[in-house]
């Protein structure tokens, strides 16, 4: 007798943002999860894979949120094509969570109004029960399951409550919606001719029909979009008769659908007569308060670079003294000769110089973690907003700069959402200068340079002026491409704040994990294969003369006459050649200036054992004695980072999201003539004032 | 270590750094390794035929 595998059922979880959707499919999925994207769009695809109360096997794709079928964004299309089959790529989900936030039941019944309106069998996760309850608003589950027909859950994802009763539900055999929002008589019957002439699974047929029917975006109703003329021509058609009956084919099932909207609520859900001021709208009006807004920003970040110094510490201690034992190990081990040095000044002292870091971009994506959870990354967009507005950036920019702190390419990605096209590709311009988390490495080695025995709070300061720098930097560049080569009109930004909430640390953590093993992978291909071909660049040619010292033979090196080469542009800045190699080394990515710096050094110093990077730096001297990495200089070199493009990646994207080379040229000459600019003001303006 | 496995082994790894690189190049990318986590590949974009 043969056991057959029991068949795995495609779910789907679907809801408006900031509904608890994430934090339901991470403590369903836990690690058996995977990222990728949905082929051809960048919208972000998360499917796992999590058991039901019989042991049966679900696969839950995690849609992107949205507020309704109706598409504004590239995410929404992909959320609504998913429900409708559309994709290819994507099995049409057997059942559907929806999450509903408890205390928005009103807005969030929309979508589910419209899920049920597929077909496709539906179970309501009511989330955020607790702070319903809190805000005085009491909801009838029973009648409530009675009036949508489908089976409701209460739950509280963030403490774990209700996910027993949920996978109870999944379960269960779940027939497909007995019922929905009625549609006005003259809709229902265009609805059910044009039905008829649809190509699509039969209970898809009449979601897909009402959709076409109401569509309001007329550039989803063309030909190319659809792929049928006759189609087209039969919705317009319809369209056409409604109008002259009288019937406005967008607005009326929107309305049908909120007066059943009504009343469900008005059967269900009893709201407190005075609702009490939450402790969210106290809380609102000290952060999101002018002043003591701005006040509690920036001791928020303060909080967050102690935290990346001084909680970092000892991991990157052990991470440095397991780098140098390495490399002393394979000194040891391995003969003397062109290999040896490949693996320990290469190899060991490249790959070494940027995981040391690890711990670092762990912390910073734990707090961003922790402040996207905890709802306070709404209130920043909401601070920053007034200041992006006085600048000319459009208020969806907020998102997409705000990306970019982990890594230009989301960011750049992000701005899809922005209508706009002269708003888009100024905030494509602009995104690269928000501080991404690969110039974290080179900011904390030129900070350990710069003080050894500084404080935490002396380096976060200084960690926080950088980030701030680049912010300014970003902003008045902002204002000046809209004064003069994109100039276009400001619109307004439309912002949900949602209430605070105590944050999902699996969440939290499973983010980290997942920024970790990018960092790792990164670690272990690009910037190995960087190491080992920055290491050749700088070991060959080799010197005819055997007497010739380690110092001269870099210098005679390809590398080295690369950075001889580029010398006299830089010499202005105060850097020498040497920092010239880390300067073009980091070109394809800013980390790599880090080991870059440790493989010119560590070749340099050959019979040396193995020292902190931070030591031989700051004991560099030029031929003259002068320190080479003068406080000015190290300043003036983290400037530098700031301001430069430096990463091949984000070039890449930029050339792909524009559809040309005119703005990735364009964009990489100005920052990098910014990055001159600002290292100049920084090392010569020091200069005259009298500092080193 | 003999004079020519040092010298095999070196170019060895240097190639693989190069190979790695034209990989990427020539193969169209199955991942930015920007760090951002995409896997945005080089297609177009599909739609199913109604």
């Amino acid at each position: 007798m043969t056991a057959t595998a029991p068949q795995v059922r495609h779910v789907a979880i679907a809801g408006n943002p900031n509904c608890g959707k994430t934090t339901i499919f991470n403590a369903l999925t836990g690690l058996r999860q995977r990222t990728g994207n949905y082929p051809g769009v960048t919208v972000e695809k998360k499917v796992g894979r999590f058991h039901g109360t019989h042991g049966e096997p679900f696969d839950l794709l995690d849609l992107p949120g949205s507020y309704s079928l109706q598409v504004r964004s590239p995410d929404e299309a992909v959320a609504r094509d998913v429900l409708l089959g559309r994709r290819d790529d994507t099995p049409r989900p057997d059942v559907i969570i929806c999450v509903v936030d408890a205390s928005n039941i009103e807005r969030n019944l929309y979508l589910v109004a419209q899920l049920l309106e597929l077909g496709i069998p539906v179970v309501v996760a009511l989330n955020m029960i607790d702070v319903a309850e809190q805000a005085g608003t009491v909801i009838d589950l029973a009648v409530l399951r009675e009036k949508l027909g489908v089976p409701v859950v209460p739950m509280i994802a963030t403490k774990g409550t209700g996910f027993v009763e949920l996978k109870q539900a999944l379960s269960q055999p779940i027939p497909p919606p007995p019922h929905c929002a009625p549609m006005p008589e003259d809709i229902e019957f265009e609805v059910l001719v044009l039905a008829d002439k649809l190509k699509v699974r039969a209970d898809a047929a009449r979601s897909e029909a009402l959709l076409l029917l109401t569509i309001s975006d007329r550039a989803h109703l063309t030909e190319a979009a659809l792929g049928d003329a006759a189609l087209v021509e039969a919705a317009a058609g319809a369209r056409e008769r409604l109008r002259a009956a009288g019937v406005d084919p967008v607005a009326a099932p929107v309305e049908a659908r909120y007066a059943w909207i009504q009343g469900v609520c008005d059967a269900a859900v009893r709201k407190a007569d005075q609702p009490a001021l939450s402790l969210s709208d106290k809380l609102d009006g000290w952060l999101t308060h002018p002043i003591f807004g701005w006040a509690a920003f920036l001791g928020v970040m303060v909080l967050m670079f102690v935290a990346i110094f001084w909680v970092a510490q000892v991991p990157m201690d052990l991470i440095d003294g397991a780098t140098s034992s390495v490399a002393d190990w394979v000194k040891s081990r391995v003969p003397d000769g062109d290999f040896q040095s490949l693996l320990s000044d290469g190899v060991v002292t490249g790959v070494g110089g940027v995981v040391i870091f690890l711990p670092q971009i762990l912390i910073l994506f734990f707090f961003l973690g922790l402040l996207e959870d905890t709802g306070y990354m709404a209130r920043a967009a909401f601070i920053m907003d007034r200041v992006m507005a006085r600048v000319g950036l459009h208020g969806k920019s907020f998102i997409p700069l705000l990306s970019s702190f982990a890594c230009a390419i989301p960011g750049i990605m992000a701005t899809r959402t922005i209508e706009n096209r002269k708003d888009r590709l100024v905030t494509i311009l602009v995104a690269p200068l928000m501080s991404c988390s690969a110039r974290l490495p080179v900011y904390s080695l030129m900070i350990a340079v710069l003080i050894p025995i500084a404080s935490v709070w002396q380096k976060a300061g200084i960690m926080l002026a950088m980030y701030l720098v680049g912010l300014v930097a970003a902003f008045v560049m902002a204002w000046l491409f809209k004064k003069t080569l994109l100039k276009s009109e400001t619109p307004m930004l439309l912002l949900e704040l949602p209430p605070y909430r105590w944050p999902s640390f699996q969440t939290v953590l499973l983010r980290m994990w997942e920024r970790g093993l990018i960092f790792l992978r990164r670690a272990g291909t690009v910037i190995l294969a960087l190491s080992i071909v920055l290491w050749a660049l700088l070991t060959f040619p080799k010197p005819a003369d055997p007497d010739t010292t380690p110092a001269q033979a870099i210098a005679q090196s390809y590398g080295g006459r690369m950075g001889h080469a580029i010398e006299p542009l830089i010499k202005p800045l105060g850097y020498d050649w040497k920092i010239g190699i880390g300067l073009i080394g980091s070109f394809a990515a800013r980390e790599v200036f880090v080991g870059t710096m440790g493989i010119v050094y560590n070749i340099e110093d050959a019979d040396d054992t193995s020292e902190p990077l931070r030591d031989t730096m700051r004991n560099e001297k030029h031929a003259s004695g002068r320190p080479v990495f003068t406080p000015l200089v190290c300043l003036g070199l983290m400037v530098f980072y700031v301001l430069a493009m430096q990463c091949v990646s984000t070039i890449a994207i930029v050339r792909r999201e524009t559809n040309s080379w005119r703005w990735p040229i364009f964009q990489t000459a100005y920052m990098t003539a910014l990055a001159w600019l600002g290292a100049f003001v920084v090392y010569q303006g020091g200069r005259l004032l009298g500092f080193q | 270590m003999s004079a020519n496995l040092d010298t095999i082994l070196v170019a060895a790894a240097i190639l693989g750094a190069l190979g790695y690189f034209a990989a990427r190049y020539f193969r169209g990318k199955k991942s930015c390794n920007s760090g951002c986590g995409c896997d945005v590949a080089k297609r177009p974009p599909t739609q199913k035929p109604r």
